[in-house]
């Protein structure tokens, strides 16, 4: 195979390269494209969250949380406040590492 | 930058959904597709569309599996060239291949070059692999390193296809009045 081969056939391949307009091609192929399963999940959960407000207005259910929340910070108020410094350290510490190595967990 | 844009709209697609990035990439990779798959098939424009058609539906089906180690422009040309064997494999299981390669020269109307040259008659006298080994590398300028990663064959294997394609093409070329 010398150069001039070479370069017969590349400058055969290349006045026979055609450029293929689109004529409605992409639009068939997205048209036949499947409908992904999330889309399904993501109505799924829209009606989901629809349902769960609808029945918080009607039973009240805000105030209710709201009271609970209210109650468990009374609770662990009193808690802390009778709990010794050392504990709370071991606490704060404990509670640190996990969320550093959360993040970096995330990060990776 | 193409490469960046791509791996853009691929994750556009796979994170967010986004059928519309999709179709940005069907767009930009509709004619080298179906080029690739007209040379495959000598000229089969029904058959080639229906292949490429199949080829981004298995790539939007497959999109999330892509992970950038080719360009997205290689990926999808080894989901064409695997589609394209596919195809191949169960025509020859129940029927020959002469018959429709015959047609397909027939039926195809072509840009006449210099001596009533005729690209799919000389992309006929090559063997599968070499057609596909010469189109890859002639019509869409890939390396034969990209080749080899396209048809999963080794480098020295696709360096054979292409001398033994290039030296049937040129002797065709010559005897045919193309200088």
């Amino acid at each position: 195979m010398n150069r001039n081969d070479e370069q017969l056939i590349s400058s055969f391949m290349k006045a026979n390269k055609q450029e293929l307009a689109d004529n409605g091609f992409s639009r068939r192929v997205m048209r036949k494209l499947p409908v992904s399963a999330k889309v399904w999940s993501d109505i799924l959960t829209a009606v989901c969250v629809i349902l769960i407000c609808i029945l918080l207005v009607v039973f009240d259910g805000f105030n209710v949380i709201f009271q609970s929340i209210r109650e468990v910070i009374q609770n662990q108020s009193m808690e802390i406040m009778n709990s010794n410094l050392q504990t709370l350290l071991v606490a704060f510490a404990t509670l640190s590492f996990l969320c550093i190595r959360s993040v970096w967990t995330i990060k990776e | 930058m193409s490469q960046l844009n791509d791996i853009a709209l691929v994750a556009q697609v796979v994170v967010l959904g986004n059928k519309r990035a999709f179709d940005t990439l069907v767009k930009k990779y509709q004619s080298p597709v179906r080029r690739f798959f007209l040379h495959q098939t000598l000229g089969d424009a029904e058959l080639s569309d229906d292949l490429a058609q199949e080829t981004f539906i298995k790539a939007y089906t497959h999109l999330a599996s892509f992970k950038n180690l080719s360009n997205f422009s290689t990926w999808l040309f080894r989901i064409a060239y695997n589609i394209f064997y596919d195809y191949i494999r169960n025509r020859k299981e129940t029927s020959g291949l002469e018959d429709w390669e015959v047609d397909a020269t027939y039926q195809t109307e072509q840009r006449r070059i210099g001596e009533e040259m005729d690209i799919y008659r000389g992309l006929s006298i090559l063997k599968e692999a070499e057609r596909t080994c010469i189109t890859l590398r002639y019509m869409e300028d890939l390396s034969v390193d990209k080749i080899a990663d396209i048809t999963g064959m080794p480098s020295g294997t696709v360096k054979s296809h292409l001398s033994r394609g290039k030296e049937k093409l040129a002797n065709f070329l010559k005897q045919n009045g193309y200088e």
